[in-house]
């Protein structure tokens, strides 16, 4: 089967290619007049903080004693508990968790369908584990990762009755489709995977009601899976990367992640809106299509732009709040489209002529919401004491996020982790790859555990495959 | 029967017998629907049974507006449960 699996591993430049690539002018970036620059190196130089002072080096975690922060209680224990994981590591103290203690007699591998519907995106995967712990020498096996994404007219979002239907429709061709490109026969199967939250409510249940019926008539066990450590677990398993902070950045999720005592802890999150709902709903501003998706067009159009405007930068201690600049920009762009003159940023008093335009717009609303998550993201860093970054999630497959902070991980000497599109964007096959190591550790969920939940917290589930 | 619904004040009332080929069929469909909560108790009752080989459903709801609702998403659910059944089985 080794020829349908896909390795994703994104490749890197050596550090000494890296860094004279990152010393010339990056190719599609036009020269920053503005703030975003100045917000950035504000952070490096001004900041008296001890936390910024050694931003280039990799930094002690116990230097941070005086960090003021909020949540720092918790975020101190968790630097400890990280650090003290690194030492038993180092030491091999550490007993590696058997992932098993469940398997069948006479069976050499594990093999697992994933069904994924959290939001406009219907996924179906099927993936194989061989016996032993997960390695880069002993790889899961991707045997088909299909999707088909329930896209609306520009200038609408998807509604969770119509994208449920979109779900329905198709959940039940797609299995089909899924299992004929695995080549894998129902007997091959140990058990079936579902998203069990968070996402938009009626999709989760349309997509749940077909994994019901599947295992009761296969007479396989059912796994709810989290959708962010689905995310999580399949970004460690494309990438290697082995105790990365994770960026978890999608259409409903904004959050930065790093591992510590059995669960996946969220440094910081996004106050209101997520940055990929930010997109989407600046999209559906300018009316362009949603095909292939939202947030790809937006960069596209923002790789034209050159001028950038300020806009509200608010990121909030370790969180960030969206919904003001969406707020802001979404104004600028109905005065852009109306031709309200009166608005001294886009139009020259004088001439009365615009001097901006949409490419503009695209280009400083990435520019401002990815220099956001660059810094959370450097600053988690700093309180786990990593140098790895791994982006997951739909918006992970913007280009330009993935440039900004491979430039902050390159300064910090360290490697940044991120997969294309197959992986990135929502698909079944990491929901069957964390329900998967959830079921090699004994997890099994009885139909009245099935009900699936809007709202599940990535620190809610205890991540027990891991040491 | 009587008395209770009067207690309840649920005025409308739906029975739907959907056939299946095997006991084994209907038992899937109702294990598969009767799992999610009703989000309004108080507003809607349904109740699931399997006899011999079709699956009785029985909705009792305060106004037609809520039954109409309940039954057509217990339907839609209903078809792709078939759906797999006919594809799968």
């Amino acid at each position: 089967m080794s020829s349908t699996r896909h390795q994703d591993t994104k490749e890197l430049p050596s550090y000494e290619e890296a860094l004279q690539e990152h010393e010339r002018p990056p190719p599609y970036t036009p020269p920053l007049t503005g703030s975003i620059m100045a917000s950035i190196t504000r952070l490096s130089r001004d900041d008296p903080d001890p936390i910024y002072e050694d931003l280039n080096n990799v930094v002690d975690s116990t230097d941070f004693a005086d960090v003021d922060h909020y949540n720092y209680d918790v975020l101190s224990n968790a630097v400890r508990d990280v650090s003290l994981d690194t030492d038993g590591s180092s030491k091999g103290i550490v007993t590696m968790v058997n992932l098993d203690q469940y398997a069948k007699p006479g069976k050499h591998t594990y093999t697992a369908i994933g069904l994924e519907g959290s939001a406009n995106k219907l996924g179906v995967g099927i993936i194989r584990h061989n016996l032993g712990p997960l390695s880069q020498e002993n790889r899961a096996q991707v045997l088909s990762n299909v999707r088909d994404t329930y896209i609306t007219p520009p200038g609408e979002g998807f509604l969770p009755r119509d994208t449920a239907r979109h779900h329905r429709n198709w959940v039940v061709r797609l299995i089909k489709r899924s299992m004929e490109e695995a080549g894998v026969s129902r007997e091959e199967l140990d058990c079936i995977c579902f998203t069990k939250g968070p996402g938009m409510g009626a999709p989760l249940q349309s997509v749940v009601i077909a994994a019901r019926a599947l295992s009761q008539l296969w007479d396989l066990p059912l796994i709810g899976v989290n959708h962010c450590i689905g995310h999580i677990e399949m970004g460690r398993e494309i990438t290697g990367a082995d105790n990365p902070v994770v960026l978890y950045v999608s259409g409903g999720n904004t959050q930065v992640i790093a591992y510590s005592n059995q669960r996946y802890r969220i440094f910081g999150e996004t106050l209101d809106i997520a940055i990929g709902n930010c997109l989407d709903r600046f999209a559906r501003t300018l009316k362009i299509p949603n095909y292939p998706s939202p947030g790809y067009n937006i960069e596209q159009l923002a790789k034209k732009g050159s001028n950038y405007i300020e806009l509200p930068y608010t990121v909030k201690g370790m969180d960030l709040s969206m919904s003001g600049i969406l707020a802001y920009i979404d104004q600028l762009a109905n005065d852009l489209f109306k031709g309200n003159t009166s608005n001294k940023v886009i139009f020259n008093q004088e001439t009365k002529e615009a001097q901006i335009t949409v490419e503009d717009l695209c280009f400083s609303l990435q520019e401002t919401l990815f220099a956001m998550l660059v810094e959370i993201t450097e600053r988690a860093m700093a309180h786990v004491n990593t140098n790895q970054v791994l982006i997951v999630g739909g918006v992970g497959c913007n280009e330009r996020l993935q440039k900004m902070m491979e430039d902050m991980v390159l300064d910090r000497k360290g490697s940044i982790y991120a997969t294309d599109e197959r992986f990135c964007i929502d698909n079944g096959i990491m929901i069957a790859h964390a329900g998967l190591l959830e079921f090699r550790m004994g997890k099994r969920f009885e139909l009245k555990d099935t009900v699936c939940t809007q709202k599940f917290r990535t620190d809610e589930v205890l991540v027990s495959w891991r040491d | 029967m009587t008395a209770k619904r009067q207690k309840m004040s649920f005025s409308c009332i739906l029975d739907i017998g959907v056939p299946f080929e095997t006991e084994k069929q209907a038992t899937i469909a109702k294990r598969t629907l009767e799992q999610d909560p009703i989000l309004k108790p108080d507003d809607l009752v349904v109740r699931y049974e399997v006899n011999t080989s079709s699956l009785d459903m029985h909705f009792e709801a305060i106004s037609d507006r809520v039954l109409r609702v309940a039954v057509s998403s217990v339907l839609e659910s209903l078809k792709t449960v078939i759906e797999v059944i006919d594809e799968f089985e």
